[in-house]
């Protein structure tokens, strides 16, 4: 790191000659090259208060101002020895000369003089009188401080309001060195380890603890690249590494690195996506991609919008479908009206109920269908709850299925489904945030089969097919511009009507955020790396894996199915030896209830593994295993019973 | 089905995935952050939409491509998008590329998490809590609550819903329509997310009362108090004023004292819309604009416009200590937020949000902050505020530069009069050749790739330009370049 930083900050730093408009030379010892700003200058008046700008522009003999202190901070020296009384050499630039001094310098609006080489130009009085008030030691100060950087003459030096404009106040050589390095640490310890079992998962420490590890503090001075790099390091060591093949928490897992690469250069580009004119490669990244997912789903065509989560996407399409059945609601609001009603099974994600309530529908307007032993919504009792909302003189709007619930990986029978919305003209949107992976293959599309039918789907692709958090695509069959006219708001500022360009192309008016991330093009490039087959594969060897799971679990002692899943969620309990003779009662569950808990507790302890937990629906604490990763093979599946068995064998 | 010896080993060749990630990221620093923020290159390689959907080859196929074609076309990616990062983008309301976000912004796409338990992002979940205290300590708050969001606009919607719940709890249950007419107030150069966040809510746009701005944009307090009298009278229920700091086209500051004393008089939620005014904050020559910000009961700030954090960086702060934006988007789903965990389970601070899976935000501006510290930020802000004055004086001096008006903070508006049209003031049609010249010239500049910057109509006012120079890279010399060019590409409208 020595070594680094003398290159960065040492040689770097030296301006070529040639480059006549840079910035003046940075102090070796800061990670970037910010210029003091000499508040003493005036320029407190804020911007157009009426006479209150500051230009001044003054005669810089050899040197610009250097970084100087803040907020107390003492000022180091380029051989980083702290100055007496911690000023800043660069006060003797600060204070501005009289009008006098500078009168006649051009016109009375911008009094800018040019500054020339040492030797060449009068002092202005002003500064002059000023330097002989501080005698000789600023001077003497002065050319110590300034000696190996007396040959950088600033030529036509502007100063506004204490801030000098002529360079850039970021030295880019330094920062790009900052972040190869960075990069370099990103590949050692995230990637290159990734792949690593005998990696932690994590690396436990309580939130007490952890504090007083990690440096978290932000501070009023920047702190070396070296130690930036160390923080980076901590960073990585104490957080969860979710690309681990035994990382089975969570609906997401693994890498892609394809993936990977389409997020750093969306990081690198930093693009909106709102317009063409802005984002112009994403938005027709973003268009393919609705399209193709479109033909998954089996319309003809179609509109779409990429989301910050499922949840988002859920509220989207309960606005949209609130929008079609009754636009007024866009201006005028819901007070006084009927109630509006929603349908969605028991086993739903919960943010229906956010939604419900953040869309101002309302938590009880949200009328839970009860579902089957296997936590599919049974049609049956979803037309039983639409016959009742209708008695009561309600108006049903919605239906929310489900294609791949969160806990148990149910798939709500959406042909039937399809058929009570279609008699009772609502609807139907599926939250296919997870499951709707399974369309891309061959062998489990069928689950979702009847999709076609929706009026909206969400699907998340960063779940099952590891694009990377987030990507998350709202889908809607209409295409008369529905999602535009619920949405849009038309500001003259983003969207004006003049441009050179088709503006159809400017398609962010669709969206209820104003800046977007260009979510599908991770997708985009992850599917052009694979192509369908090879996410196909990825679909099916998920699925291959948790059916082998679900047979080891069948064969051995201890471990029970909750039941048999549908799709990559397995669920099960690991009954402990001193349980396994107990009867079956409140305290056997009771007990059995405590486990997991505790299971848990020493995995992460010791960092092996981490899967998920959770009571559900009247069924005690069991675990929940997802399987996603493709890096995670069949030593992995016998690693997981493995350890649960090590871990809970005393319990 | 298991069968198959596919599952002995991983799914995917992990070496050639590190080798082609390393192979990216040498591409991606040369063409997005080297090539990308070079003044000798182009800002934008202008393509009509469908000459850019030939050329980048869009279709995906059922078979996978070989990485040389994928890397190509990443580099081709980098071509054609805009570099908001160039110096000469001085387009939207973010710009700039600062290399410590950057690498935070990498290290959290590597990291892949999601920050809902403490389980899942220990760092991040201590990190977030940091980083919205030390902003809180900003607005001068001593206490508080927080969250970062996808975006200014929904951190605008969240205040508007928590401000809802605080007045009405039981419209979380029974839903607005067993609420009475509601009334919220903006100013009429707010934010167009105030409107989409009433329709969204179910509150409706006609419940927005747009209060009158000055001239300069401000809202005037004295027609707040008259709106807010006009809605009483209509029978609605006032409960949700927004203040706007750093209007987004005239970049004006509502008179945030006033309009807390008309707030406290009514007993009104105060929002302060301060996505990007929030942070001139940071700066104590200038953060007198936000002056009385601490009144408010929530706050919206994205770092991520003039900090050049990157998209999104975007916290909705609150005032309240009391767990409201818990009760208020709180579902406890206990698959997620168990309640037996063998930790505090405090720190699973992710049902407070109104989505479940939720980006890391913090990491980039704290790796950020940890580099230039709180100087260093303070001194961008500055710099950027002086670049605009020195923009002012320049357009007073040059012939065919017209200020719409005196910039309070850092959106410069003006209009170039071409020669043709200049001393035609009088004309009948002057407004009218007037408000088509900045298209024209925006068409240029983008065909040519020099430079990049917006231009809107606004109220009675035909387009002008609006200049925005938040980028660190920018030099003075970026700045004469942007008005030379500006003049030659008019000469000769």
């Amino acid at each position: 790191m020595r070594v680094l930083q003398q290159s960065f900050f040492t040689s770097g730093r030296k301006v070529k000659p040639t480059e006549t408009n840079s910035g003046p030379p940075t102090p070796p010892n800061h990670p970037f090259s910010f210029y003091q700003n000499p508040k003493i200058t005036h320029g407190t008046a804020p911007l157009g208060t009426g006479g209150g700008f500051r230009l001044r522009h003054r005669r810089l003999r050899a040197t610009a101002p250097l970084p100087g202190p803040k907020r107390g901070a003492r000022h180091r020296s380029p051989e980083g020895r702290s100055l007496p009384g911690g000023r800043c050499p660069a006060a003797i630039f600060c204070h501005p000369p009289s009008e006098k001094a500078v009168a006649g310098g051009g016109p009375a609006a911008l009094r800018v003089l040019i500054g020339e080489p040492r030797g060449q130009a009068p002092v202005p009085a002003a500064a002059r009188s000023r330097r002989a008030r501080h005698g000789g030691r600023l001077e003497e100060m002065e050319v110590g401080i300034c000696k190996q950087d007396m040959l950088q003459k600033k030529k036509n030096a502007v100063l506004v309001d204490g801030v000098i404009l002529n360079g850039p106040i970021m030295d880019s050589k330094a920062g790009e060195k900052f972040v190869e390095e960075a990069c370099k640490i990103i590949m050692e310890e995230v990637i290159q380890k990734a792949n690593d079992v005998t990696e932690k998962v994590c690396e436990w420490r309580a939130p007490e603890t952890l504090k007083k590890i990690l440096d978290l503090e932000m501070r009023d001075t920047g702190e070396s690249h070296q130690k930036l790099l160390q923080l980076c390091q901590d960073v990585i060591q104490y957080s969860v590494k979710t690309s681990h093949p035994r990382f089975f928490n969570q609906l997401y897992a693994g890498i892609d690195y394809y993936s990977l690469v389409a997020r750093f250069i969306t990081e690198a580009l930093n693009p909106s996506v709102y317009t063409y004119e802005v984002s112009p490669v994403f938005l027709l990244v973003e268009e393919t991609v609705i399209k193709k997912m479109i033909e998954f789903i089996g319309w003809e065509e179609g509109d779409g919008i990429f989301n910050p989560g499922g949840s988002v996407s859920n509220m989207y399409a309960m606005n949209l479908a609130r929008y079609k059945f009754c636009p007024e609601i866009k201006e005028k609001g819901l007070s006084g009206l009927p109630r509006l009603v929603l349908f969605t099974s028991e086993e739903c994600h919960y943010s229906m109920k956010k939604a419900a309530s953040f869309l101002g529908i309302g938590t009880e307007n949200v009328y839970f269908v009860k579902t089957d032993e296997r936590g599919k919504m049974i049609p049956e009792e979803l037309e039983k709850q639409v016959q009742r909302a209708r008695k009561e003189g309600s108006a049903p709007f919605l239906v929310c299925a489900t294609a791949g619930t969160t806990v148990l990986g149910a798939f709500d029978p959406l042909d039937e489904i399809a058929d009570i919305c279609e008699k009772h003209g609502l609807w139907l949107h599926v939250d296919a945030s997870w499951g709707g992976s399974a369309l891309i293959s061959r062998k489990h599309c069928r689950l979702l089969c009847g999709i076609h039918r929706a009026d909206s789907v969400a699907w998340n692709p960063h779940k099952m097919l590891l694009a990377g958090i987030q990507c998350c695509a709202l889908l809607v069959k209409d295409n008369s511009g529905l999602l535009k006219k619920c949405y849009s708001a038309k500001a003259a500022y983003l969207f004006q009507q003049d441009k050179f360009y088709d503006v159809s192309y400017d398609t962010g008016d669709k969206s209820i955020q104003c800046s977007r991330r260009p979510d599908a093009f991770k997708f985009w490039l992850m599917w052009k790396a694979l192509g369908t087959t090879g996410l196909e594969e990825r679909v099916n060897r998920a699925l291959a894996l948790a059916r082998y799971l679900v047979e080891e679990i069948k064969k051995r002692e201890g471990f029970q199915l909750l039941l048999e899943p549908e799709y990559a969620n397995v669920c099960f309990w690991y009954i402990p030896p001193s349980l396994r003779k107990m009867e079956d009662g409140p305290e056997f569950w009771q007990k059995l209830h405590e486990v997991a808990p505790i299971v848990k507790e020493r995995m992460m302890k010791k960092g092996s593994m981490m899967l998920g937990y959770q009571p559900h629906r009247g069924k005690v604490n069991f675990f929940r295993q997802v399987v996603i990763s493709p890096q995670v093979s069949r030593e992995d599946m016998d690693f997981l019973l493995d350890e649960i068995e090590l871990l809970a064998k005393d319990l | 089905m298991a069968e198959g010896s596919g599952l002995e080993r991983p799914g995917l060749d992990g070496a050639a995935g590190e080798e082609f990630l390393g192979q990216a990221l040498r591409l991606l620093l040369d063409e997005a952050v080297r090539n990308g923020t070079d003044r000798a290159r182009k800002v934008c390689e202008w393509r009509e939409p469908r000459e850019l959907r030939a050329l980048l080859d869009l279709e995906l196929r059922p078979h996978g491509e070989p990485p040389q074609r994928l890397l190509q076309r990443c580099r081709d990616v980098a071509r054609y998008s805009v570099k908001t990062g160039h110096p000469r983008f001085f387009n939207q309301l973010f710009s700039g590329l600062d290399h410590h976000a950057l690498a935070g912004r990498l290290l959290t796409e590597a990291l892949n998490t999601s920050q809902y338990t403490y389980e899942i992002a220990p760092v991040f979940v201590l990190m977030e809590e940091v980083v919205l205290a030390k902003l809180r300590e900003l607005v001068g708050w001593g206490s508080g609550d927080g969250i970062f969001c996808p975006g200014g606009s929904l951190s605008n919607m969240y205040a508007m819903n928590v401000a809802r719940f605080q007045r009405f709890p039981e419209g979380r249950q029974r839903g607005s329509r067993a609420l009475p007419r509601l009334a919220l107030f903006a100013s009429q150069e707010s934010h167009y997310s105030i409107e989409k966040g009433a329709a969204f809510l179910g509150i409706g746009t006609d419940n927005v009362f747009f209060v009158r701005a000055d001239e300069r944009g401000k809202m005037i307090p004295e027609e707040l108090e008259k709106e807010i009298e006009r809605a009483k009278s209509e029978g609605a229920v006032p409960f949700f004023v927004s203040a706007t700091c750093g209007t987004t086209v005239l970049g004006a500051f509502d008179p945030l004292q006033s309009v807390a004393d008309v707030c406290q008089r009514h007993g009104l939620w105060l929002h302060v819309d301060a996505a990007w005014g929030g942070s001139a904050l940071l700066s104590r020559t200038h953060r007198h604009l936000l002056a009385g910000i601490e009144r408010a009961d929530s706050v919206a700030w994205n770092p991520h416009k003039m900090l050049a954090v990157g998209l999104q960086c975007s916290a909705l702060l609150l005032r309240d200590t009391s767990g409201l934006l818990q009760r208020c988007h709180g579902a406890g789903a206990s698959y997620l937020f168990q309640r037996d965990k063998f930790y505090d389970v405090a720190y699973d601070t992710g049902d407070k949000t109104l989505q479940c899976g939720r980006r890391v935000d913090c990491l980039k501006l704290w790796l950020l902050w940890k580099a230039v510290g709180t100087e260093g930020l303070e001194r961008r802000v500055d710099r950027a505020f002086a670049c605009t004055r020195y923009l002012v004086e320049e357009v007073k001096r040059r012939d065919g530069f017209q200020l719409v008006l005196e910039p309070e903070f850092i959106n410069l508006c003006f209009w170039f009069v071409p020669p043709s049209l200049r001393g035609r003031e009088g004309c009948d049609d002057f407004w009218e050749r007037l408000g088509k010249v900045a298209p024209a010239i925006k068409e240029r500049m983008m065909r040519e790739g020099s430079m990049m910057v917006s231009y809107q109509p606004h109220g009675a006012r035909v387009n002008f330009f609006r200049q925005i120079a938040t980028s660190p890279a920018v030099t003075r010399a970026d700045l004469d370049f942007f008005l030379d060019e500006i003049e030659r590409l008019g000469h000769d409208l």
